[in-house]
């Protein structure tokens, strides 16, 4: 028989009974509903105070279902042990309910009578469910939370402008070879920041220099003019395409794990580590990172803008039927040789601003494994949209220029 | 007990006030540890042992106080001199706190390089002979990945003395090693100190490793927000405070159980 629930209420004395097997992973649903139904009756006599005292009762009286020995799931030699048998037949779910009861009962100065239960179980019921006050929430105002969080903005913007200031002694104490990096890491940093992302910096940069050609094609040709694809593929690539794309994918993929690397550290106490030696993480962690970044982006930039205009050149020459020597020739004729340094200059920005957003949110991050995550999500962001500022900055500064 | 007294008073800890925001963790902190010593903080998980830990090493600014070595106040430093002070200071975290992209070989050779005018032969030499001093060293080209946690531990030592420090803080040296690793740490960290005269400051709540090691300790109470007894752990078992002794002795009052001196 599944658990069963009763109670009596005479003379303001409530006495709740609760037999047979009360086990959380025994009874049906049925059955769990209709003693919930009396659970919250129960409980409800108590809070309204209709009794003076309760008397808690639990017995048993029906057999076990025993474990069916003529499934050979077992062999002999387990049955013993899985018998239920050697269990109590009631276990949690009847604890937690007879523990909500004394609680209530506690609140509201009603005696409990706990003779007419096992002794087991009365050790298990002098639980705390309620919280206590020793440990405050402190839960702010709607108007304290605005007012926090503006503090919180000023401070955060402190915290990045302070984080800048070090980097730029970092690097003044670099330049007079006084940092704390050896050149073996900048090496390190370098190798693990570009080699590991050419392929993926080709196949993104061959396909989108495909794509521009493919679609300017159709344009140029209603004004008859298919020969300059070619020329508009390598300068957008050069100038700006392929300095973004490159920027985007090392964001994702070296700006990410910059981050999450750092941030592991924080985890580890390893940045702690490094404080109590008296070594700065700036110089130790962040340097080699940010020199080695800085330098090869404009490498990978190259090499897309070469893989860009591979991609124009296959368009128009085997798309289009433009000889190879018309393609160069047009390139040589609209290109200018600015447009590839302005594209470098831009990558150097991305460079820097990518390495900075990774290590910075690595350093920031909080002790979690949650907290890496969120570090390495608001890096590749703050990367990304570090890009587009940085781009739309440059273009408007050169355009000022006439260049 | 005379020869404790002729010791100097090498950290001085006073008034200090641990807190996280407006949030007090410790209040009013005044102890003294002398040169030599094995100085052990005690108390239950979340009363601030940690935090008093890396207030003493520099990680983290006290909201009042002062704390003093060799009668240098620390936190009224520059940051220069902070970093002069923190040399004399080795560390072991929880952890290891081991930097995880360098062998075990190359953080013991990272303070050196960075302090030290040593040439690279030399301190591959001191790195090797450190590792070799924690039992490690056949896993100087290991990485920290690649051994068990109690080895970690150890190589963290190996670190934490690798400039020879004045003083050696550790964090719960013994929590999760298994008995006889636990105790073989605790022979290391005797054997360092007596061979090389450092100063330890150890938190721990490791009662066995507390009574076998510590010659001196402060129990720290999340109640009461400061410590409530102070002296060798073995005086502590005669101290009257229940507090005290329900700590010292397992949850179990005087005269109930076990004498936890009897275990050893």
């Amino acid at each position: 028989m599944f658990a069963t629930l009763s109670y009596t209420l005479q003379n303001s004395v409530l006495s709740v009974q609760a037999s047979d097997i009360w086990r959380l992973t025994e009874g049906t649903e049925k059955n769990h509903k209709s003693n919930g139904k009396e659970q919250e009756k129960i409980i409800q006599i108590v809070q309204s105070e209709q009794c003076s005292k309760i008397i808690l009762n639990y017995s048993n009286t029906s057999t076990r279902p025993q474990v069916d020995t003529k499934k050979k799931f077992f062999s002999k030699k387990n049955e013993k042990n899985i018998n239920p048998s050697s269990l109590e037949t009631w276990d949690s779910l009847l604890l937690a309910f007879f523990a909500i009861i004394i609680e209530n009962a506690k609140s509201a100065r009603i005696t409990i009578d706990y003779s007419q239960l096992p002794e087991k179980m009365i050790n298990l019921l002098h639980v705390e469910l309620l919280p206590s006050n020793k440990v405050k929430q402190v839960e702010n105002s709607f108007l304290e939370n605005i007012g926090e969080s503006t503090i919180n903005v000023s401070k955060s913007s402190l915290k990045a402008l302070d984080f800048l200031g070090e980097i730029t002694l970092a690097l003044w104490h670099f330049f007079r070879g006084k940092a704390a990096c050896s050149s073996r890491d900048i090496w390190q940093e370098i190798y693990s920041c570009s080699a590991a992302s050419l392929p993926i910096i080709s196949l993104v940069s061959l396909l989108l220099g495909l794509i521009l050609a493919f679609v300017s094609a159709l344009q140029l040709k209603v004004l008859g003019a298919e020969l300059y694809v070619a020329s508009l593929v390598s300068i957008s690539m050069v100038r700006v395409m392929g300095p973004v794309l490159t920027g985007i994918v090392v964001a994702g993929k070296t700006g990410a794990s910059y981050a999450a690397t750092i941030g592991t550290m924080q985890v580890n106490e390893e940045v702690d580590a490094l404080n109590t030696f008296g070594i700065s993480p700036i110089e130790f962690l962040v340097l080699p990172r940010l020199i080695a970044l800085t330098i090869m982006m404009p490498f990978l930039t190259m090499y897309a803008n070469f893989m860009g205009v591979l991609g124009g050149f296959l368009v128009t020459v085997f798309g289009m039927g433009i000889s190879p020597a018309a393609f160069v020739e047009n390139v040589q004729l609209m290109a200018h040789i600015d447009s590839l340094w302005i594209g470098l200059l831009h990558s150097l920005v991305f460079g820097f601003l990518i390495s900075l957003a990774g290590c910075y949110q690595g350093l920031i991050c909080g002790r979690s494994a949650e907290a890496v995550g969120k570090a390495t999500t608001s890096a590749v962001v703050n990367s990304i949209v570090g890009i587009i500022v940085a781009t739309s900055i440059i273009t408007i500064i050169l355009s000022i220029n006439d260049m | 007990m005379n020869m404790k007294n002729n010791k100097k008073n090498v950290i001085e800890i006073k008034d200090l006030t641990l807190a996280y925001g407006s949030n007090i963790i410790q209040e009013n902190l005044n102890f003294t540890v002398q040169e030599q010593d094995i100085f052990v903080i005690m108390g239950a998980s979340g009363c601030g042992k940690s935090s008093l830990l890396r207030v003493l090493m520099g990680l983290l600014a006290p909201a009042q106080g002062s704390v003093s070595y060799n009668g240098v106040n620390f936190w009224a430093q520059d940051e220069n001199n902070q970093k002069k002070l923190l040399r004399n200071i080795g560390v072991m975290f929880q952890g290891g706190a081991l930097w995880t992209s360098r062998t075990l070989a190359e953080n013991i050779a990272i303070p050196l390089e960075h302090y030290t005018n040593l040439t690279p032969k030399q301190i591959v030499d001191v790195s090797r002979y450190k590792l070799a001093q924690v039992g490690l060293s056949d896993f100087g080209d290991y990485y920290p990945s690649e051994i068990s946690g109690g080895m970690r531990k150890r190589a963290g030592i190996a670190r934490a003395m690798a400039l020879d420090p004045q003083y050696v803080f550790f964090d719960e040296p013994s929590a999760g090693l298994d008995p006889i690793s636990a105790a073989q740490l605790d022979e290391l960290i005797l054997q360092l100190r007596d061979s090389l005269g450092m100063t330890m400051l150890i938190v721990s709540h490791e009662l066995a490793s507390i009574f076998s090691i510590a010659n001196n300790s402060i129990l720290l109470d999340a109640k009461t927000k400061t410590f409530i007894a102070k002296g060798s752990p073995c005086d502590l078992l005669g101290s009257e405070n229940e507090e005290v002794q329900t700590f010292l002795r397992r949850g179990k009052k005087k005269g109930e159980g076990t004498d936890p001196l009897e275990c050893l």
